[in-house]
């Protein structure tokens, strides 16, 4: 373990939130960078982007609402992780095109041709790129910082999720194969049960 | 049906110098893994910026990258997730934090920076 700065009595500089974490060997400056990296990809790569992919799937109402979900959780996924990079000490940064550029992940821009197919290709390889994010945070905090780990692996959560219905959309538009998810529509739009820490289907 | 062509990779790794074979219709990174070197990656599609190497020799196709700029090319950066090769090459591997910091430096955006 590395060496821990002892926060004093009333120190308001220090946090001992961070320093622990650090003497269990996070980078804090690193995760930082890596939240703010995740948390542009989830507001501005694809809750933003998704806007505009689920205003272009019409005809096909039902995978608007999954869509729609999608679009919803990520949005739920920006605002859970946010706090976390202000109390690890970090910040956002004040310029929504340097926000935007921090993004790890593509923006889910409407494709050209905006067919169904390719939108939904789109949505699966968004969701892809959130599962590798979101996984990294997971690795560096494992054992670690469980505070940011339990933050990560409730959105990986539902990332997975996402890429599971995207599979399923897809392969059924494109190849006319079936290839289920396993899960049933949320029970609201954007329900994000666990980064809202509701109550996940199991009946 | 046409065989598609392959090229020899040379790697300089931290732990050495290791060599693979790489179809011309391959991303680099999917060959080293398939050969089992890991080597770094997130996003897989060339954006990130944690792929990143440096070429020392020969052609890539970087076409399939979301975000490769000019600049980049001039100062030999490559991004192996998504970086095909056109002929034999050296490449030394594990340049995200350079190349990070040569985004930064010409005002390109720069993940994880």
């Amino acid at each position: 373990m590395a060496n821990q700065d002892v926060v004093k009595p009333g120190d308001v500089t220090q946090r001992v939130g961070v320093e622990v974490i650090k003497a269990r060997g996070v980078d804090v400056d690193k995760l930082i960078k890596m939240l703010v990296a995740n948390a542009a990809a989830e507001f501005a790569s694809t809750y933003y982007y998704y806007t505009i992919l689920r205003m272009n799937l019409a005809g096909h109402e039902d995978y608007k609402e999954i869509c729609e979900d999608a679009r919803l959780e990520d949005r739920a996924h920006w605002e859970l992780i946010v706090p976390r990079i202000y109390e690890l000490g970090g910040s956002l940064p004040n310029d929504l095109k340097a926000f935007h550029d921090q993004a790890g992940c593509v923006a889910a821009k409407l494709p050209d041709p905006p067919t169904v197919v390719n939108i939904l290709t789109l949505l699966l390889e968004s969701e892809r790129c959130a599962i590798r994010s979101w996984s990294a945070v997971c690795d560096m905090t494992f054992g670690k910082d469980p505070r940011t780990y339990d933050l990560a692996a409730r959105i990986l959560n539902e990332e997975i999720e996402h890429e599971a219905w995207f599979i399923e959309l897809l392969a059924h538009e494109r190849d006319g194969k079936s290839v289920p998810s396993g899960h049933f529509r949320r029970g609201e739009p954007g329900e994000a049960p666990y980064s809202k820490n509701r109550g996940f289907y199991n009946p | 049906m046409e065989t598609a062509r392959s090229f020899r990779v040379s790697l300089d790794t931290p732990e050495g110098r290791r060599t693979i074979d790489c179809a011309e219709t391959e991303f680099i990174w999917n060959a080293a893994a398939r050969a089992g070197i890991a080597l770094p990656a997130i996003c897989h599609q060339g954006r990130c910026l944690t792929c990143a190497a440096r070429l020392v020799s020969g052609e890539i196709d970087q076409t399939a990258a979301a975000s490769y700029f000019p600049q980049d090319r001039e100062a030999g950066f490559v991004l192996l997730c998504t970086a095909r090769p056109r002929s034999d090459l050296l490449l030394i591997t594990h340049q995200q934090w350079v190349m990070r910091g040569h985004r930064k430096a010409a005002g390109l955006p720069a993940p994880y920076a």
